[in-house]
C-alpha cells in the first residue's frame, strides 16, 4: 500500500540508535533495555527509533511496538518526545497535595484526576515533591550508601567466602537458613532450582511496584551489598553463574548506585566468577510479579503466566530460575551469623521481629518504620508523628492499591485482631494514612484507576473488570449486585493475583462504601 | 508420547500426554466453549478470554481447558452452577467491552453463538460507549475496534502462524488495543493480507474490505460451502468457498495436506473472478472482417469484438476443421499444442494424447517450461519430482534457500518456514534482493545478480577443502565427484567474495553451516532458473546438496519451487515435448510401443518443440497451427513484440480459456472453458500431493471443462475415445504414469488426497530416495556446467540490469487476479523498482512515469525508489497488461531447460518525454 521501500531518520538519531545496538549482542530480549538506555540518551523514543531498532533486533515493528506501548517507562510516541513527564497523580501524591473531600470532589468533577496524570514513581514519603520523571526527579534521593569497606568490616560477604572456599557448603546454608526461622518458602525455592537439571538464574527482584511502597528503596539506598551479599549466597548454593538484579526504573539513582557497586566488587574481586546482569523494569507494576519479571527479561510484555510449571523449573528461558526480593534477600543474612548494628537502623531487619512499614500519606513524617511490636496501626501512626497538622485520622489503605480501606476504629483494634479477620498487611507493607475529611469513595476510585492501568491487559475478567470497576467508582450511584457480580468474576476467572485481588478489593469496597452511605 | 486416562464429566477419556483438556474433550466429542482458542496447528493457547474455565478436582481455582495438559487420573468438570455462572458473567463482562451497535450485529460469529448459548443478551454492566470509527483503510481487510474482544488470535495468527508480524496487541490494562505495524493505519502497514486473521476473529472485529466477493455482503447467507483447490501456485492450498446463490463469495482456508487451514492473499481473495462479467460464456468465431494485427495488444472486452458467438456445433467444426486443414496442407510437423499448468491432470492429459494420436505431432509443451527448476534434479538425480514436501523444513536443521522471495510467490509455505526458524531451523537466503524475508536468515547471501554458480561453488570448495563432505555418501552414491572437486577449486571464497560481492566470511559461515547441519534442506525458485545459465545455478547447488549428503531423510533433501498450482501433475502426463506420460524418453522405442499399445495408434517419436521455441518457428513461418489451451503467451512468452508476430501469423489459432486474453486476440476459434472450481478432477501440487477438485459453482454459460472439449475437438477430427467421465481419463491417465501406481479414481474420490508414490515408505514422511535414486545405475551424478552467462550484459547504451518477477496480489499474467477486485485495489499498476542510487542519479520522484527500453521494446510506467534492490538493477513484475515486462525480457535459453532468461537482459530508464503536461501537477 504506502511505499515500505523509503525510510528515512535523522543521522544524528541514527548513529545513537546504533551506538545502542551495537553495544548489545542484538538479540531481542535485550529489546526493553536497549530501549530503555536509547530512552536515556534520547529522552523518548520515536517511531523512527523504534523502527531501525526493529530492524538491528530483526523483529517485526509490531513486536516492538507491543515492548514500547506496555512499559511506560520506554516513553513511547509516535513523533515527539516530552521534555519532562506530568507531576504524579497516583493516590498518595493526589491525597497529599490536593485536598479531595466529598464537597470538593462535586464541585470539580474533573474526570482527569482519575490516573489521568503520571504514574507512582515510589516516592509517596515525600509526596509533595514528586514532580518529573525518571530521569529527572527532582527531589534528594539518598545517595550514601554503605561502602564495601564498611560492609566488608562488620563480617560482610565473610559466609560467601567461606562457601567459595569449601568451608561451608550448600547444605550447610540451607539447614541455618532453616533453623534461623526464615519463611519456609525461602528454603522450598532454593531447594526446587538447585535439584532441576539446566543452569539456573539468580534474580534479585528490586522491582516493588505496590502503591504507598519504599521499603526496598530504603534498604537499597542505605546497604545495597547487604543484598547482594545474599544473593551471591543464593547464586552459590543453586549453582548459578548468572545474577540478575532487576529494579524498577523509577529509581534511577539506585541504578547509577548500583552500577558503583557493581565495580566496586569486580576491583575488590568479589563474585568474580558471577556474571552481573542490571536491568531495569520497564515500569510496570505487575512485573513486580515473578512470572511477569520473568517475561520482561525475556523481551516480552510483563504478562503473568500461569502457573505451574512455576519460574523455579521453568522460568527465565525455561531455566530453572530463582526470583527473591529485596527485603527476604536483606533478612536473610541472619541465617549466617550477621548482626543488627546500632550505628545502620537498617540493619535491624537482620531481627525477625521487626517489621517493616512504608508509611505514607496524612502523617507528619511519612517514610520507612521499623517496628519490633505493633499493637494496632494507630502506633505506626504514632511514631510518624502522627497526622499532619490539623487532621483527624480517617483511616488507612493497608495493603496497596488492593488492600484494605481501614476505618480509624479499625486502626485503633488490636492488630492481631484484624489480621484474624483477614485482613492483610501485604508484602509491600504499604500504609496509606488518610484523614477524616477525606472521601472514601475518591480513595477506593483511585486505587481501583491504579488497577486499570496497571493490570497487564491479558485476561478479559481483569482488564474489562478492572477499568468497569474504576468507572462504578468514579461516580454515580453504586450497585451492589453488580459489584458482588463483577468482584466474583474477576476473583474466579483472572489469571494472577492482580485480577483477583482487585475483585477481593471491589468486594470489600462495595461492602464499605454501602456502610458508609448508609450511616 | 503416553497416553494418560482422564475423566471428564464423568466419562473416561484416554488422551495423548501433550493434549489440552480441551482436545482430549473434544475428540471425545465434547465441546468446552471458548473464544481465544483455535484447534488448527501453530495456535498455542492464550488463555485470555476465559470462557474455557473448568474445574480440576483437587484445584482450588477454576483452570483454562485450552491450556491446562491432560494428567493421569485427572478429574474435570465442564458444568455445574458455579462453572455456568461464571462462564456467564466473563461472557456478559466481554461484550461490555464491545459498542452495542456491534453487539447486536454479532449473530453468525463465534462470539455471538456463545452469547446466545449462554443466554447473554444484554450486558448489565455497560457497553463501550467510545464508538470509533471503522478502520477502512486497506482494500481487503477491516477492522472494527468497537467488535473487538482483544482475546489475541488474530495477533497469534499474524505473528505466530503466518509470521507476518503485522498485528500487535499493544498497550497495557484498560489500554490494550489491537494496532496494526507501529500502530499504523491497516492501509499504511505492511499487512500482506493473508487474511488469516479474519478467518479467526471471533466477533468479526476483522473482516473482509468492502465490495469484494471476500465478505458477505449482508444480504447474502451462505446457503452452501464445497471445497476447491486455489489455482494460485504449486503450494496447492485447499479452499472452503462459501456459497449463495450459486456464486463463491468468501473463501476460507480448509484443512488440506499442504495449508492446513491457511492461504495468502490470492487464496483469500482472488476467487470473485470467478463471477467476473467478462469471463467467456459461449463459444466465439473470428469475424471475417477482424484481421490479425500484430501491433495491436488486445485484452478482455476489446478483444471481444473480433468476434461473433457460435454454437458448439459450429465452434467445434471449425477448430477441427482448421487442424486438419493444416495437416493436410503443410504436415503434423507444422501444428503445436500449448496446454496450461492450472489446468487438472486430466485436461492435460486428453489434450497430450489429442497432439500425439490425432494431431500427429511432438510439439507439445506449456507454461512450466517458463519455469523450469526441476530438469537439472533429474539430470542429477533420475527424479522428476521434490525429494521431500517443503513442510519438511519444521524437521530440517537448516535451509538453504536460492533465488527466490517465497513470501511473494510461495506465501503459504514460507508461512511454515518461518514457523520452522522460530523452531530453530537456520535459514541461508541467496539471493540478490534484500526481501524482507531476509530478516528470518542466519545467513542473507546477497550476491551480485547471475553470479550464483561462483557462490555455490566456493561454498562447495569450502565444504570439500575442511572435509566437511559425507564420505560414504560420495562414495557409495554419487558419480563424478573428483571432476566438481577439480572444478570448484576455481572457486577460493575470496575470489568468489570478489565475483559476488559477498563477505567471505558469510561464505564460509553458510558453507559450514550447511555441511555440517544434521538435516539440511535446499529450495530454489525462478531467481536460481530464469537465466540463460539457470541449470548451472541449479547444478551447483544440487552439487553441494550431493557432497554433504543432504538428501534422503526427513528433514533432508531437495525442494525447487514451481510456479503454477498443477505443474507436477501436468508433467506427469506427459504435457511436454521430450517426454511421454509417466516421463518416459520420447525417443525410446520400447516406451513408444508401451504407449502405441495403450493407445492403439502410432505416435510421432521425435523430440518436439518448446513454448518459446514454437513461437519463433510461428515467427519463421514455420509453425502453422496452434492450439492453446488455458496458457497466454501473448503475456507470459519473452519478447512479446515477436510472440505476437508469431500468433498473427499462424494460419489456424483456437484459444480456450476462462477470459479473452491477450492470446486470444489473435484466434481464429476461441471456446470457454470451466475453471477449476467449476469442474472436478485432480491436481499435484508440489508435495507430490495428488489433489481431488469438485465442482463447487457452475460454469458460466456454455462454458464446459476443457478435457470435455479437447475431446470434442478429437472426435470430430476422428479419434474414437471412451471418456464419459473424468474419472474414466484418471484410470487411464493411472496406466500411463506409473508413479500414480496404485490410484483409481474411486479411491482418489473417498481420500481427497493422496501422495504418491503409494509405495514410499511411511517413517521417512515423504521424503525419497534413503538408499537409491531412480537415475540408471542409482546413483547420483554431478554434472558438468556448460559455463554459461548472460544473454545480454549491460553496455553504456543499456547500463542498467532488469529483472522480472511477480508481485504477491498477482499470478502470471493477470488474467485472473487482476479481475479480483481486492487483488486489483491492492495492487493496481505496474511499477518499476528502481535501486535508491539510481533513483537519485536519474533524479526521479515517487511514482513518476518513466520509459524503460531495451533492444525489443519500451514500456511507460511509474517508478518507485525501493532500498532493497542493489545499484545497476531494475525490477518489474509481468502482471501488467498496460505495462507488459515481457515486452521488454530476451529469448536468451537455457540449453538444458530451455526457459528463457526472465531474471536478466540490459535495460535504460529514462524519463517519460511523452507523459501528460500537467501530470506534474498531480500528487
Ligand atoms: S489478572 Fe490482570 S494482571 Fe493478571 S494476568 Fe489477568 S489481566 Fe494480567
Ligand atoms: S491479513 Fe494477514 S498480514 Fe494482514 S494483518 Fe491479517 S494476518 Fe496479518
Ligand atoms: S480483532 Fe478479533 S481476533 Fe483480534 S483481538 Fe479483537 S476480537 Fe480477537
Ligand atoms: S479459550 Fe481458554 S481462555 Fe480463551
Amino acid at each position: 500500500m504506502s511505499n515500505h521501500l523509503i525510510r528515512t531518520i535523522d543521522g544524528a538519531v541514527v548513529n545513537i540508535v546504533d551506538d545502542v545496538l551495537a553495544h548489545h549482542d542484538a538479540t531481542s530480549d535485550r529489546a526493553l533495555e536497549i530501549l530503555l538506555q536509547l530512552r536515556d540518551r534520547l529522552g523518548g523514543i520515536t517511531d523512527d527509533v523504534l523502527v531501525r531498532v526493529a530492524d538491528g533486533l530483526k523483529l517485526s515493528r509490531a513486536e516492538l511496538y507491543e515492548l514500547a506501548t506496555f512499559y511506560p517507562s520506554v516513553r513511547y510516541h509516535p513523533t515527539a518526545v516530552a521534555t519532562r513527564a506530568a507531576a504524579c497523580e497516583d493516590l498518595v501524591c493526589a491525597l497529599v497535595r490536593s485536598p479531595h473531600s466529598a464537597g470538593e470532589r462535586e464541585a470539580t468533577r474533573d474526570e482527569s484526576y482519575l490516573c489521568g496524570g503520571s504514574a507512582c514513581r515510589g516516592r509517596c514519603d515525600s509526596a509533595q515533591d514528586v514532580v518529573g520523571t525518571g530521569s529527572n526527579v527532582v527531589h534528594a534521593d539518598k545517595a550514601d550508601w554503605r561502602t564495601l569497606e564498611s560492609y566488608r568490616s562488620a563480617g560482610g560477604y565473610g559466609y560467601v567466602e567461606r562457601l567459595r572456599r569449601g568451608d561451608v557448603d550448600a547444605a550447610d546454608v540451607l539447614a541455618a537458613i532453616e533453623r534461623s526461622g526464615s519463611a519456609s518458602s525461602v528454603v522450598r525455592k532454593w531447594r526446587a532450582v538447585r535439584d532441576q537439571h539446566g543452569e539456573p538464574v539468580v534474580i534479585a527482584n528490586a522491582s516493588e511496584g505496590e502503591l504507598g511502597t519504599f521499603k526496598d528503596r530504603h534498604i537499597l539506598e542505605r546497604d545495597p551489598h547487604g543484598v547482594i551479599d545474599a544473593a551471591l549466597v543464593a547464586v552459590a548454593v543453586v549453582g548459578a553463574r548468572r545474577l540478575i538484579i532487576y529494579l524498577r526504573d523509577d529509581y534511577d539513582h539506585l541504578y547509577r548506585e548500583l552500577q558503583q557497586v557493581i565495580n566496586e566488587m569486580r576491583v575488590a574481586g568479589l563474585g568474580a566468577d558471577v556474571e552481573f546482569d542490571l536491568r531495569r523494569s520497564g515500569g510496570a507494576y505487575i512485573c513486580g510479579e515473578e512470572t511477569a519479571l520473568i517475561a520482561s527479561l525475556e523481551g516480552q510484555r510483563g504478562r503473568p503466566r500461569e502457573q505451574p510449571p512455576f519460574p523455579t523449573t521453568h522460568g527465565l528461558f525455561g531455566r530453572p530460575t530463582l526470583v527473591q526480593n529485596i527485603e527476604t534477600l536483606y533478612r536473610l543474612r541472619a541465617a549466617w551469623g550477621m548482626r543488627v548494628e546500632a550505628s545502620l537502623p537498617v540493619t535491624r531487619l537482620l531481627d525477625p521481629a521487626v517489621r517493616i512499614f512504608s508509611v505514607s500519606g496524612r502523617v507528619c513524617c511519612p517514610g520507612v518504620q521499623l517496628m519490633a511490636s505493633l499493637p494496632n496501626i494507630a502506633a505506626l501512626i504514632a511514631a510518624c508523628g502522627g497526622m499532619t497538622e490539623g487532621e483527624e485520622l480517617g483511616g488507612v489503605v493497608l495493603g496497596g492499591a488492593a488492600g484494605s480501606i481501614l476505618t480509624a476504629e479499625q486502626c485503633r483494634l488490636p492488630l492481631d485482631d484484624l489480621l484474624r479477620a483477614g485482613i492483610r498487611i501485604g508484602s509491600g507493607s504499604s500504609v496509606i494514612v488518610f484523614a477524616q475529611r477525606d472521601d472514601v469513595r475518591w480513595i477506593a476510585a483511585k486505587m481501583a484507576a491504579f488497577l486499570a492501568r496497571e493490570s497487564c491487559g491479558q485476561c478479559t475478567p481483569c482488564r474489562v473488570g478492572t477499568s468497569k470497576m474504576a468507572g462504578m467508582l468514579a461516580g454515580g450511584p453504586l450497585d451492589p449486585v453488580l459489584m458482588r457480580s463483577l468482584a466474583e468474576v474477576m476473583r474466579e476467572a483472572s489469571i494472577c493475583g492482580l485480577g483477583r485481588s482487585a475483585g477481593q478489593f471491589l468486594a470489600g469496597a462495595a461492602e464499605r462504601l454501602q456502610g458508609s452511605a448508609e450511616c | 508420547m503416553l497416553v494418560v486416562s482422564l475423566n471428564i464429566d464423568g466419562r473416561t477419556i484416554e488422551a495423548d500426554e501433550n493434549t489440552t483438556v480441551m482436545d482430549a474433550a473434544r475428540g471425545a466429542g465434547l465441546q468446552i466453549p471458548h473464544l481465544c482458542a483455535c484447534d488448527r496447528e501453530g495456535y498455542a493457547p492464550i488463555a485470555a478470554c476465559r470462557s474455557c474455565l473448568v474445574e480440576v478436582a483437587g484445584e482450588v481455582a477454576l483452570v483454562p481447558a485450552c491450556r491446562r495438559k491432560v494428567a493421569q487420573g485427572m478429574a474435570v468438570t465442564t458444568r455445574n452452577d458455579r462453572i455456568d455462572n461464571v462462564r456467564r458473567l466473563v461472557v456478559e463482562l466481554t461484550a461490555s467491552e464491545m459498542g452495542e451497535v456491534e453487539f447486536a450485529g454479532q449473530t453468525s460469529t463465534t462470539f455471538g453463538r456463545l452469547a446466545r448459548s449462554l443466554d447473554v443478551t444484554a450486558t448489565r454492566f455497560g457497553f463501550d460507549a467510545v464508538v470509533t470509527q471503522p478502520d477502512t483503510s486497506h482494500p481487503a481487510v477491516v477492522f472494527v475496534a468497537d467488535a473487538c474482544i482483544r482475546c489475541g488470535l488474530c495477533r497469534v495468527a499474524c505473528q505466530d502462524v503466518q509470521v507476518n508480524g503485522i498485528v500487535a496487541l499493544a498497550g497495557r490494562g484498560t489500554e490494550t488495543r489491537i494496532t496494526f505495524d507501529h500502530g499504523r493505519s491497516l492501509g499504511d502497514s505492511s499487512c500482506v493480507s493473508c487474511g488469516e486473521c479474519i478467518q479467526v476473529c471471533p466477533t468479526g472485529a476483522l473482516r473482509s474490505g468492502a465490495g469484494v466477493a471476500g465478505r458477505m455482503p449482508a444480504e447474502l447467507t451462505i446457503e452452501r460451502t464445497a471445497e476447491t483447490i486455489c489455482p494460485f501456485c504449486s503450494v496447492g492450498c485447499r479452499v472452503e468457498l462459501g456459497i449463495a446463490g450459486n456464486r463463491a463469495v468468501i473463501a476460507r482456508g480448509a484443512d488440506g495436506p499442504a495449508n492446513r487451514g491457511r492461504l495468502c492473499v490470492k487464496g483469500r481473495f482472488g476467487f470473485d473472478y470467478l463471477a467476473h462479467p467478462e469471463r467467456l460464456t459461449v463459444p466465439l468465431i473470428r469475424r471475417e472482417d477482424a484481421p490479425k494485427n500484430p501491433e495491436l495488444h488486445l485484452t478482455g472486452a476489446d478483444v471481444l469484438t473480433l468476434f461473433r458467438e457460435a454454437t458448439w456445433d459450429e465452434a467445434l467444426d471449425r477448430a477441427a476443421a482448421g487442424f486438419l486443414k493444416v495437416k493436410e496442407k503443410h504436415g503434423s510437423a507444422r501444428l503445436a499444442v500449448l496446454g496450461s499448468a492450472k489446468s487438472a491432470s486430466e485436461d492435460a492429459y486428453v489434450l497430450q494424447k489429442l497432439a500425439r494420436t490425432v494431431l500427429k505431432t511432438s510439439h507439445i509443451d506449456h507454461c512450466t517450461r517458463l519455469c523450469a527448476s526441476i530438469p537439472p534434479l533429474t539430470e542429477a538425480i533420475g527424479t522428476w519430482t521434490v525429494t521431500l514436501p517443503f513442510s519438511h523444513i519444521l524437521e530440517a536443521d537448516v535451509a538453504l534457500v536460492v533465488g527466490s522471495n517465497p513470501e511473494v510467490n510461495h506465501p503459504v509455505a514460507a508461512s511454515f518456514m518461518k514457523n520452522a526458524v522460530r523452531r530453530g531451523t537456520k535459514l541461508i537466503l541467496i539471493d540478490p534482493y534484500r526481501q524482507p524475508f531476509a530478516r528470518h536468515a542466519a545467513y542473507h547471501l546477497q550476491l551480485r545478480p547471475a553470479t550464483d554458480v561462483a557462490l555455490l561453488s566456493a561454498m562447495t570448495h569450502v565444504v570439500i577443502a575442511e572435509d566437511l563432505i559425507d564420505h560414504a555418501f560420495v562414495s557409495q552414491r554419487l558419480e563424478g565427484f573428483d571432476d566438481l572437486k577439480a572444478r570448484v577449486s576455481a572457486y577460493p571464497p575470496e575470489v568468489a567474495a570478489r565475483v559476488c560481492g559477498v563477505p567471505e566470511e558469510s561464505i564460509v559461515g553458510a558453507a559450514r553451516l550447511f555441511a555440517k547441519a544434521p538435516n539440511a534442506m535446499c529450495f530454489w525458485g525462478m531467481g536460481a532458473s530464469q537465466h540463460a545459465h539457470g541449470s548451472d545455478n541449479m547444478r551447483a547447488l544440487i552439487a553441494l546438496a550431493l557432497v554433504t549428503g543432504q538428501v534422503g531423510r526427513r528433514g533432508a533433501g531437495m525442494h525447487p519451487w514451481r510456479g503454477q498450482n498443477n505443474v507436477q501433475g501436468s508433467c506427469d502426463v506427459g504435457l511436454l515435448p521430450m517426454c511421454l506420460p509417466g516421463n518416459r524418453n520420447i525417443s525410446d522405442a520400447g516406451e513408444r510401443a508401451f504407449f502405441e499399445r495403450l493407445w492403439q495408434t502410432d505416435i510421432p517419436g521425435e523430440r518436439g518443440l518448446t513454448v518459446v521455441e514454437i513461437l519463433e518457428a510461428a515467427a519463421a513461418g514455420e509453425m502453422k497451427g496452434l492450439y492453446v489451451s488455458g496458457g497466454n503467451p501473448a503475456m507470459a512468452a519473452p519478447d512479446l513484440a515477436m510472440t505476437r508476430r508469431a500468433l498473427a501469423s499462424l494460419e489456424h489459432l483456437v484459444v480456450q480459456d476462462i477470459f479473452p486474453t491477450e492470446t486470444a486476440a489473435f484466434a481464429d476459434v476461441v471456446l470457454p472453458a470451466a475453471a477449476l472450481a467449476e469442474r472436478s478432477g485432480t491436481v499435484t501440487n508440489t508435495d507430490r500431493f495428488v489433489q481431488l477438485v469438485e465442482t463447487a459453482v457452475p460454469p458460466p454459460g456454455a462454458a464446459r471443462p476443457d478435457w470435455e472439449i479437447t475431446c470434442e475437438i478429437a472426435t470430430r477430427m476422428g479419434a474414437r475415445w471412451n471418456f464419459d467421465h473424468v474419472g474414466a481419463v484418471f484410470d487411464e491417465m493411472v496406466r500411463a504414469v506409473p508413479a500414480l501406481a496404485g490410484m483409481d479414481w474411486a479411491t482418489i474420490t473417498r481420500e481427497r488426497q493422496l501422495q504418491y508414490p503409494l509405495s514410499a515408505d511411511p517413517s521417512n514422511g515423504g521424503s525419497l530416495f534413503a538408499t537409491v535414486f531412480p537415475a540408471i545405475g542409482g546413483k547420483a551424478r554431478i554434472a558438468a556446467l556448460t559455463n554459461g552467462s548472460p544473454g545480454e550484459l549491460p553496455d553504456e547504451q543499456y547500463p542498467l540490469i532488469l529483472v522480472t518477477g511477480r508481485v504477491r496480489e498477482h499470478w502470471h499474467t493477470g488474467s485472473m487476479t487482476r479481475r479480483a477486485k481486492t487483488l486489483d485495489a491492492l495492487s493496481p499498476e505496474s511499477l518499476v523498482h528502481v535501486s535508491a542510487a539510481d533513483f537519485a542519479r536519474l533524479d526521479l520522484n515517487d511514482r513518476e512515469r518513466v520509459e524503460v527500453l531495451t533492444r525489443r521494446g519500451s514500456v511507460r510506467l511509474p517508478a518507485v525508489c525501493d532500498e532493497r534492490l542493489q545499484s545497476g538493477v531494475i525490477w518489474m513484475a509481468m502482471s501488467f497488461f498496460e505495462a507488459p515486462a515481457n515486452d521488454l525480457t530476451t529469448r536468451h535459453l537455457d540449453t538444458l531447460t530451455r526457459a528463457p532468461e526472465y531474471k536478466f537482459c540490459a535495460a535504460r530508464l529514462i524519463r517519460d518525454e511523452s507523459k501528460n503536461i500537467g501530470s506534474d501537477n498531480q500528487t
